[in-house]
């Protein structure tokens, strides 16, 4: 049984739908990242599984806890769910010294202060935030701050860790560093995890599994390699992965070997796909396929694109190019640098293995 | 068979709603700040909704009083006599017209040379060269600090003839000329005193808009050629007109609400405003009349400042587009420097050293009119109260009555600036918490009603409310309490717009953190939100302090021998003309209010640290 169940969620303010009828669930101690751009009802869903929001309609069960039910009428406290919650902006009270911020969920449960003492210790330690005890949160950096909510959600010993993008107030590098930082405490402590962010490389990095959302509703909820390579939406698709992915409209232009589906752009050519003839209707669809999957001048014969090179990007250790093709401009990343000059001939290959195709609906069409 | 298992089915569906129902109901009603507004709600109807009903109710009854006035007087039954006989009768025009047109022609004058002098000042200060910025901004506000009338009783020991009743004044005594009645009383002399009591109000409003435009829109200007005349008529008067509209309007929508100066500079000549005519009328027991004109004059202020946030409120967001973290460049004065600075100081001599300085005189003169060295005493300070003058009463330092409406002041200033200020609190958390929903809305609203009804008519109100017992509470007529609910009452605008700001502040994260902790409310509140927000109000306490200790017009009408404050005692002693008397406790008061607002800067400034 899944540790978390969300049913048929909705989220109504006026006229306005945050969250429309969204189902998923967590499994126990895996870790959720939902994605998604701003405005997408992300953090409503978190705030309504911490308490801090009342949904208009749905059902959220935390293990055997029906904690929200607009059916049945029951809506559990936020103090009462036993969770632990990271802000965006950390929200340390600026009046009390980091042990005292610490303190305070343990000072709740009216813990004995020597075992306060020892807790609050423990979870500084484990941070290592050794001897800032008795500071100021306005007396840290921000990676500090963001070290001491961590340390706050981790000495009462939640649930579930639920997360707000914690990491965008940090710079990038912190950024990477807390990152790993948390990806290792989920390791160790094994908390049940749900994280909210809008940056694809968290989303990516860290989680077990991701669930894209677009205007509240959930479009892909998968591992996220599998999101990466098979998006089951162009929104999705489109979404994740920068440089982004290339999409160009298509038609059918005949059946190649083995009943595979050949398909035409609008500057003429054909591209192979591994797609067959009859998973594909006549009408129009999309052909997409990821910046770093095109090799370009490459050996093969197949699936050559003549294109003209527009500009070109590098950046150290990887480089974007730009390539026209009749009127479809692609984008083309290689992890190397590269010698082309704009206005330069060049022949695009396109492995026919890395094509995606997705209908006039934008839902893929399955291989 | 079928039909009644149908039947059966929706009824027992039925049952299984009104639970969901009651249950979503108690959820909704279990939310800390729901329950918050709720409670609020209650207070505030009965603060202020009720009474405004009450009184309204009784403009259309029979008064007790009424039997003195017509024949057909039944009282407790309803009636439009009073209505009538205001609107259109005899006495209209001296009871409601003559009044209204000199409170809308004294309001109209007062506004427009507080906003000049004002807007003027802070232009000096906010945008030129002008010397001692600093010392200037910190002496221009006290005229708005004192209470208004403080200027009427130095006008009149400076100006007052002998005519129209006691001695004269300090003109009259150095020249021997009397002054006219219309230098001494009525329209003239309320325009100065008042225009001084407010040109703060418009400086510090014009000021913070002053500051609030970027110098460089007015230096892209220098850039395309223009010269410091034409940026200052095109670019910075244009932009800071809002604040100046604004503070006319505000300016006019308060002195038509003002109470002391008109009643004594305009009374002995009948020179009657809407607020003097609401106090003698209640006073003289025509209650009913008093309500009505008291109503006409929250209706008035009620327009006005309606107009000013539908027509002002709009404009006046552009001042702000700037946003913080530039530069101001000051434009250098040159050769009108020493003009303008003269002129500066000669402002202050009149608005705050010379008023002081009279009051002070009048303080240690034996014989009010003459003002000669050998007439000088301590008496009125120190005197132990002999036979021999002021009917026996001694130095207000030694005066019983007087130290003890002393305390009466500060006790007053004191509980109600608390309890007005933890309300505000409250109202703060449960608008900030329950943002757009109509409940929040409401109380705001209702939070903000008193400040529609002049501090007259507010006594008014209570005065109609409180003289009989309502269901479980007392009758509170003459009672210490009354005072404190209505000073209460008249703040909550002020203290609920502070706590508001001050909640908006705190961002509702820091409390959500805290309910993630598992902590109930109370605890919450009690240990993230009060702390954090207590250090922003601690000056606006201090500052409902002050309003409370000038207040007059409010709890003039409310006053009881036994609940004297300091500022209905000036109001008695100047009324029989013991002008020593009602000099010295002005004293008192300059002094307690100048030190309150010492203390409240400079938790400011800590605050700012």
């Amino acid at each position: 049984m899944s540790f978390v169940e969300i049913k048929n969620l909705t989220k109504r303010w006026g006229s306005v739908t945050a969250v429309d009828d969204v189902s998923f669930s967590i499994e126990e101690r895996s870790f959720l990242t939902l994605l998604g751009p701003s405005g997408c009802g992300k953090t409503t869903i978190l705030r309504m599984i911490a308490g801090l929001e009342t949904p208009t309609a749905g059902e959220i069960r935390i293990g055997d806890d029906i904690v929200f039910s607009s059916e049945k009428g029951i809506c559990i406290p936020a103090r009462e769910r036993k969770l632990g919650l990271v802000f965006q902006s950390y929200a340390l009270w600026p009046h009390m010294t980091v042990f005292e911020n610490i303190a305070f969920g343990l000072r709740v449960k009216k813990m004995k202060e020597s075992e306060i003492e020892k807790k609050v210790k423990e979870a500084l330690a484990y941070m290592k935030l050794y001897d800032m005890a008795e500071r100021y949160p306005q007396e840290m950096s921000g990676g500090q701050q963001q070290r001491v909510a961590l340390a706050r959600m981790l000495a009462s010993e939640p649930s579930i860790f639920l997360m707000d993008e914690p990491l965008s107030n940090l710079d990038a590098k912190l950024r990477m560093e807390m990152r790993a930082e948390i990806k290792n405490i989920h390791k160790q402590v094994e908390a049940t995890t749900l994280y909210v962010t809008h940056d694809q490389v968290e989303g990516l990095t860290m989680a077990t599994e991701i669930a894209i959302l677009n205007s509240g509703k959930i479009e892909h909820k998968d591992h996220p390699k599998k999101v990466y390579h098979y998006p089951d939406t162009m929104f999705v698709a489109d979404f994740i992965g920068s440089p982004p992915i290339n999409i160009v409209k298509s038609s059918l232009a005949g059946e190649g070997q083995g009943d595979k589906a050949v398909i035409g752009i609008e500057s003429g050519d054909t591209l192979v796909t591994e797609y067959s003839r009859d998973k594909i209707s006549s009408e129009d669809f999309y052909f997409a396929v990821r910046p770093e999957k095109i090799l370009i001048n490459s050996d093969r014969k197949d699936n050559q694109l003549p294109g003209k090179v527009k500009t070109v990007l590098p950046s150290g250790s990887e480089t974007v190019m730009q390539v026209e093709v009749g009127k479809n401009i692609f984008n083309i990343l290689m992890q190397q640098e590269v010698d082309f000059s704009s206005g330069e001939s060049v022949n695009l290959h396109i492995p026919s293995g890395s094509i995606l195709l997705y209908d006039k609906n934008k839902k893929l069409i399955a291989g | 068979m079928a039909l009644i298992n149908i039947y059966q089915n929706k009824f027992s569906k039925l049952k299984d709603n009104k639970h969901v129902y009651w249950s979503r109901f108690r959820n909704y009603i279990r939310q800390p700040h729901v329950v918050l507004s709720l409670g609020l709600l209650v207070i505030l109807v009965v603060l202020v909704v009720i009474p405004i009903l009450k009184m309204f109710i009784d403009t259309f009854i029979w008064q007790l009083e009424d039997v003195r006035l017509s024949n057909d007087a039944d009282p407790g039954k309803f009636t439009l006599f009073h209505w009538k006989r205001i609107l259109s009768s005899r006495i209209s025009k001296t009871v409601l017209w003559t009044p209204l047109f000199n409170s809308i022609s004294i309001g109209v004058g007062i506004s427009f040379f507080a906003m000049t002098i004002g807007g003027l000042l802070a232009w000096l200060v906010a945008r030129t060269d002008i010397p001692f910025r600093k010392t200037i901004t910190t002496v221009a506000v006290i005229p708005y600090m004192i209470p208004s009338y403080i200027h009427a009783l130095s006008w009149l020991t400076l100006f007052k003839n002998d005519r129209v009743g006691g001695a004269a004044g300090v003109f009259q005594y150095l020249t021997g000329i009397a002054p006219p009645d219309w230098v001494s009383y009525g329209f003239l002399p309320i325009i100065v005193t008042l225009s001084i009591h407010y040109f703060p109000y418009t400086f510090l409003l014009v000021s913070a808009a002053l500051k609030s435009i970027d110098s460089r829109l007015e230096e892209s200007g220098e850039i395309l050629g223009a010269s410091r005349g034409y940026i200052l008529k095109r670019i910075t008067f244009p932009l800071v007109i809002p604040a100046l509209l604004s503070s006319f309007i505000l300016t006019f929508s308060r002195t038509i609400g003002i109470f002391g100066t008109p009643y004594f500079l305009g009374s002995p000549v009948r020179y009657f405003t809407l607020t003097t005519q609401i106090f003698s009328n209640i006073n003289n027991r025509n209650t009913a009349t008093g309500y009505i004109l008291a109503f006409i004059l929250m209706a008035l202020s009620t327009i006005i400042i309606f107009i000013n946030q539908r027509i002002v409120g709009k404009r006046k967001s552009y001042v702000t587009i700037g946003g913080k973290g530039f530069r101001i460049t000051r434009t250098p004065l040159g050769k009108t420097r020493m003009l303008f600075t003269t002129l500066v100081i000669i402002l202050i001599i009149v608005a705050v050293i010379l008023p002081v300085f009279m009051i002070m005189l009048q303080t240690i003169s034996l014989y009010p009119g003459n003002y000669s060295l050998e007439n000088m005493t301590v008496l009125f300070w120190l005197g132990e109260g002999g036979t021999e003058f002021a009917e026996g009463e001694a130095g207000v330092l030694r005066n019983a009555a007087i130290l003890k409406s002393a305390w009466n002041s500060i006790r007053l200033a004191i509980i109600s600036s608390i309890i007005a200020g933890f309300i505000g609190i409250f109202v703060g958390y449960a608008v900030v918490k329950g943002r757009n929903t109509k409940l929040s809305n409401t109380l705001e609203q209702v939070a903000f009603l008193p400040y529609l009804v002049p501090s007259i008519a507010f006594g008014a109100l209570y005065l109609a409310l409180f003289t009989q017992k309502i269901g479980p509470l007392p009758a509170l007529y003459g009672t210490f309490s009354l005072l404190v609910l209505v000073s209460v009452a008249k703040n909550l605008p002020f203290t609920s717009r502070t706590g508001i700001s001050s909640m908006m502040q705190i961002g509702s994260e820091l409390e959500e953190a805290g309910e993630i902790s598992g902590a109930r409310w109370g605890r919450n509140f009690r240990r993230i939100i009060l702390p954090l927000s207590i250090r922003s109000t601690v000056s606006g306490f201090i500052l409902v302090f002050i309003t409370v200790m000038r207040e007059l017009a409010l709890i003039v009408l409310l006053v009881s021998p036994n609940t004297r404050t300091l500022t209905t005692m000036t109001f008695r002693y100047q009324e029989q003309g013991y002008v020593q008397f009602s000099s010295a406790i002005s004293m008192m008061i300059i002094v307690i209010v100048l030190v309150g607002n010492f203390a409240a800067r400079k938790i400011a400034k800590v605050e700012e640290d």
